[in-house]
């Protein structure tokens, strides 16, 4: 175990239990309102500080948190769900018109920037947490897509599959048997990136109005909120950004030592 | 004149030796031959000498190349003399040259690194060098890349990027390894040449005995990072005084005892079989080409016969054989087991696959990493209409490893606990597990040391005594076909262009390829003098 | 010969994709329900007048008719007219992307000089501490949102220090360098990430090139590590590196759309969010089409440039 992959399991695993927390308990109740109270400073009976409708922030990053990864995770179930078996099809009938269209498909998704397509999105359906996870949702497919079919790709000419083909096996069962386990290290930290990129993508479009609404609050939410109020009350802006940078940091830095933790190239050098 | 002298070196990477103690020389016009089987540390004694090792190489001893020793210079004395003093070929002409830069280029580059010539000069010697090594101008041009040329044509650049400024020393690693054998061939002649006339010392690492018999002045043979025995060519071949280097040279002879075959009753016939594939447009509204990989290939294969296939990369064997294991449609033809077409449809298709297996060439990747031993030699089982299950299973997998000499223990375990020749003993108890009527051997110990592959053949002659088995043996390497078959086929572009009785076609070729093919192929010298060495062929 | 004909094939790809994508914008935008002509006029319009805005816009044509208009128009420089300002998009869209492609394209610049020498350095000291280092640091990067980025930079550099303006845009016509200093921290915010990636793909790709066998045929040449990283090992490593630098741009490109906000800048992002809530469809679909061109077009530009880098590609097509 490397250090790299510790400290980043230690991040994500206590942001989720922070994320799961909330579910029962937070300092404060994040809806309660206290004008008085105020943009106050962290630490006092408010650790984190309040905002500007003097709601406790600490409960409000839990319950932001949660959001986020639950958007996260969502659209990367989407697009694992979905662009893995795409991937494994094409891969298995490489050059047919199914390879084909499957990955053109892909090129054309891939010419819409993620936040261009969730402009289109909302501009038709209106801005929702719903419509942001679907935007970034069908963003993942053609990344798992091409991910399962690039390394799938070289399976399929190992000899280890045609000996499965020779025993008379289905392509889609040697998909499902042989080669979707060999690709599964590099599905696992292709998801650990996703979904890190799953955060940032939440936290943007709730900065700009496009993601999760009022009065569900979110990291970016609160992004969006602190923006006029930066110069009065940095915490606003910081805590946030802090607690955005740390998920995803740990989620990157989980994803990298996975690669080099499950990489057999590697472990034999080490060996 | 010694010129380079290796004097007690050893090298150990990470604390691990891969050299121990190791003394040479050579002389100057010399060709000394450095042979043994892998992780010998042939290639780290070429490695050391060029003072290129991996990092984490600590060096002991000295290496002397005329009056400088080369453990005590500076990086900088040191780029001054590779390149000038001594030249390297390496084992992979694929990739031993930058893609994007042309081959001229690529030789100039030594040119002008040493020597103070302007940009036009060094061109117009690189010109010349690479026609010095067979690729002159007016065909090869040296704006060419070195995608657009074959592999023995890139490796004539490496040579010539090599021998550039007439090193005093030339290193080739294995050169024509990669190779095939019409062009093995020319390539070594080409390097034995230039070494004679520029009065080189060449060091040639080589694993094959064959090629070391027939060019070295001097042989040493290395195991396990020494030099066990050392001596001119003539002397060694007559009076080899260490065992290694005699069972070496045994096993590169070996000769498997093979029962006779049964009278011929057909089995498979190919008819007419025509494999293409289309070729990307040149223009846009042009016609696509075609690529006949197989034309008209017919044959038959009788039960119990052991045939072979032999011809050289891009011949279209690799294409026949994916053809008659159902891997790849066909255009034209058709196969035929016992009279009842294959790859009609699914059943067909299981059937042949039930009565067909395959053994492949590569031990590290024809097993997913993933599956025990038992795992992987079951999946055959798949094909039966009822596999077996519990302890008849467990039975079926012990009795196949007893087959190929391993225990039934060894069904717990990963593959990646066998060595290379165990794996190939795991692969053909795969392909008998379910008692095949016919088994395909594609290039199956080609990746395999001498000895290790000594071995197998000779699990195959056994297994040919308890099981009369047919199969189909495809190499490129003559001496293994020559070895283990009744009936051997050559094949080239794409064409059967002789067939015949094994010993027939190696003594009396009729076509004019089999007849170069043999000529190419480097032959080990009959061993007289040892004693215990008397094998007929 | 093989050059011209990879040219012609990446070509026809270009505009298939284009054509698709135009499709599915066109598509998506006509889901919506409504008609833009009531919406202009409101609730109280007469039936007349509708009609006359409707044969104005174009909206009585059929579908079909509607979508060659459209494209046909967008061929000739013609974007419609915007539902709201009743001015054309193309006047409307020509000023905002005065903004929006100098802002990405500095920060391309940016990315590129911090990642180039980053990765380079890195790789040429990889397991040492400056490596450790540059790969720390591009952690961090990574994980930073841009936008987050971008008012801490407005609240050290523009309110604490008052080194640049804290938003806004002057225009070009007020001087090339107010422009610059206005676009500057926009560019850093959205530079920084974006060279994290790329200097990580740098590092691995140099690392990759310095394992292949050619590099060990010219250090076998006399060649030193260094002159063997800079002749053989830089320009392999370009190959992986031109993929990102390509999927960069569209990045910052549709980056400039959240950077805008946070600094105010009347770019191609403001005119979006200003068109989606006056519900101006046509401005949507216009300017969206006009985002997707700019990234097929820089994949294409990518393209060409693999050909010119790998000799290889040329004759694959």
């Amino acid at each position: 175990m490397s250090r790299p992959l510790i400290l980043g399991a230690c991040l994500s695993a206590g942001f989720v239990a922070m994320a799961l927390l909330s579910l029962v308990w937070t300092p404060h109740d994040h809806t309660l309102l206290d004008i008085p109270g105020k943009l106050q400073t962290p630490g006092g009976t408010h650790l984190l500080g309040t905002d500007h409708l003097g709601r406790d922030i600490l409960s409000m990053v839990m319950v932001g948190t949660r959001t986020s990864i639950a958007v996260a995770l969502v659209a990367l179930v989407i697009g694992l769900c979905l662009g893995v078996p795409l991937g494994l099809a094409a891969a298995a009938r490489k050059g047919s018109w199914l390879d084909e269209t499957i990955m053109r498909g892909n090129d054309i998704i891939f010419a819409f920037p993620l936040l261009v397509m969730a402009i289109l999105i909302t501009a038709v359906f209106g801005p929702s947490a719903v419509n942001a996870i679907i935007a970034f949702g069908l963003f993942n497919i053609p990344v798992f897509a091409r991910v399962t079919r690039g390394a799938a790709l070289p399976l399929w000419e190992r000899e280890f599959i045609l000996a499965a083909r020779v025993a008379g096996k289905h392509a889609q069962r040697i998909s499902v048997e042989h080669i979707l386990p060999n690709v599964m290290n590099l599905l696992i930290v292709q998801s650990t990136i996703q979904f890190a990129l799953g955060i940032q993508v939440e936290a943007a479009l709730s900065f700009v109005g496009l993601g999760v609404q009022p009065p569900t609050p979110s990291l970016g939410r609160m992004l969006a909120d602190a923006q006029t109020l930066v110069t009065l009350a940095p915490h606003l802006a910081v805590v946030p950004g802090v607690a955005i940078i740390l998920i995803v940091l740990g989620l990157n830095l989980l994803g990298d030592g996975l690669r080099d933790a499950l990489d057999p190239r590697l472990r034999r050098r080490l060996a | 004149m010694t010129l380079l002298k290796i004097d007690h070196l050893s090298v150990a990477i990470h604390g691990r030796p891969v050299l121990r103690d190791l003394s040479l020389q050579v002389a100057a016009g010399e060709v000394l031959a450095l042979t043994g089987e892998s992780g010998s540390g042939k290639s780290m004694t070429a490695l050391a000498t060029m003072q290129l090792l991996p990092p984490g190489a600590v060096t002991q001893g000295r290496i002397h190349l005329g009056t400088k020793e080369l453990t005590r210079l500076s990086e900088s004395a040191l780029c001054a003399l590779r390149g000038r003093d001594i030249g390297m070929v390496f084992q992979e002409p694929m990739t031993a040259l930058n893609p994007v830069q042309t081959i001229g280029a690529q030789v100039a580059e030594t040119i002008r690194l040493h020597t103070k010539t302007n940009a036009t000069e060094a061109r117009a010697q690189a010109a010349e060098t690479l026609t010095r090594v067979g690729l002159p101008p007016d065909r090869f041009p040296p704006e060419r890349y070195p995608h657009e040329l074959s592999g023995g044509q890139r490796q004539r650049v490496v040579i010539a990027i090599a021998i550039a400024l007439k090193p005093r020393l030339l290193i080739a690693d294995e050169p024509t390894t990669a190779l095939d054998v019409t062009t093995q061939a020319k390539i070594l002649d080409l390097l034995v040449a230039l070494a004679r006339e520029d009065n080189m010392a060449l060091i040639l690492i080589t694993h094959d005995l064959a090629v070391v018999a027939q060019l070295a002045d001097h042989i040493a043979v290395m195991r396990r990072g020494k030099v066990v025995e050392s001596a001119p060519t003539g002397q060694l071949l007559h009076r080899m005084q260490h065992p290694y280097t005699r069972m070496l040279f045994e096993a590169s002879a070996h000769q498997v005892d093979l029962p006779r075959p049964p009278a011929p009753k057909p089995l498979l016939e190919a008819r007419n079989l025509r494999r293409a594939y289309r070729l990307p447009r040149r223009r846009l509204f042009e016609k696509p080409g075609v690529f006949e990989a197989v034309r008209d290939v017919s044959f038959t294969l009788a039960r119990g016969e052991r045939l072979g296939l032999v011809g050289e990369s891009g011949c279209g064997k690799s294409t026949l054989t994916r053809a008659l294991l159902g891997l790849e449609p066909l255009q034209g033809g058709q196969i035929t087991l016992e009279g009842a077409p294959l790859f009609q449809d699914a059943a067909s298709s299981r059937l042949a696959r039930r009565r067909m297996q395959v053994v492949f060439q590569d031990p590290f990747g024809s097993f997913n990493p993933r599956h025990t031993v038992g795992r992987l030699i079951a999946e055959p089982f798949h094909l039966l209409r009822t596999p077996p299950t519990g302890a008849k299973r467990d039975q079926a997998i012990a009795k196949a490893l007893i087959d190929v000499d391993l225990t039934p223990a060894d069904a717990q375990r990963y593959i990646h606990e066998f060595s290379g020749g165990q794996r190939q003993r795991i692969a053909i108890a795969r392909a008998l597990i379910i008692e095949p009527e016919l088994i395909i051997f594609d290039e199956a110990v080609s990746a395999l040391d001498v000895s290790v592959r000594a071995q197998i053949l000779d699990l195959l002659a056994e297994l040919c005594r308890r099981h009369t088995l047919t199969y189909l043996f495809i190499s490129h390497d003559l001496t293994v076909v020559r070895s283990v078959t009744d009936r051997v086929l050559v094949m080239q572009a794409g064409r059967i262009v002789e067939e015949g009785a094994t010993e027939e076609v190696f003594t009396n070729p009729q076509h004019s390829y089999t007849r170069t093919l043999l000529a190419a192929a480097p032959r080990l010298p009959a061993l007289t003098a040892t004693k215990g060495m008397s094998h007929e062929g | 010969m093989a050059m011209q004909r990879y040219i012609l094939k990446r070509t026809g790809s270009l505009i298939l994709s284009l054509l698709v994508a135009s499709l599915v914008i066109f598509t998506v935008i006509e889901i919506v329900p409504g008609d833009p002509a009531s919406f202009m006029l409101g609730i109280n319009a007469q039936p007349e007048t509708l009609a006359a805005l409707r044969a104005e816009l174009g909206l009585d044509a059929s579908k079909v008719g509607r979508y060659f208009a459209w494209v046909g128009g967008m061929l000739t420089g013609d974007f419609g007219t915007s539902y709201t300002y009743r001015t054309p998009v193309t006047e409307m869209v020509a000023d905002r992307i005065g903004v929006s492609i100098p802002l990405a394209l500095y920060a391309l610049v940016l990315s590129v000089l911090i990642a180039l020498p980053a990765g380079l350095y890195a790789a040429s000291r990889r397991g040492q501490a400056g490596d450790l280092g540059v790969l720390g640091a591009t952690q961090m990067g990574v994980a930073i949102p841009n936008f987050w980025f971008a008012m801490m930079l407005v609240l050290v550099f523009a309110i604490h220090w008052r080194w640049f303006p804290a938003g806004g845009f002057p225009g070009w016509e007020q001087g090339f360098w107010a422009c610059v200093q206005a676009l500057t921290l926009p560019a850093i915010a959205l530079a920084l990430p974006q060279a994290a990636i790329l200097t990580r793909v740098m590092r691995s790709a140099l690392l990759e090139v310095l394992g292949e066998d050619f590099m060990r045929t010219a250090r076998a040449k006399g060649l030193s590590a260094r002159q063997t990283l800079w002749r053989h090992g830089l320009r392999n490593a370009m190959i992986p590196v031109l993929t990102i630098v390509g999927l960069q741009f569209s990045f910052l490109f549709a980056g400039t759309i959240i950077i805008e906000q946070v600094f105010y800048l009347p770019g191609l992002g403001r005119l979006i969010f200003q068109s989606i809530s006056a519900r101006d469809l046509i401005v949507v679909e216009s300017v969206v089409m006009l985002i997707v061109f700019g990234v097929i077009l820089i994949n294409f530009l990518v393209d060409l440039a693999y050909a010119a880098v790998d000799p290889r590609l040329r004759n694959r097509t």
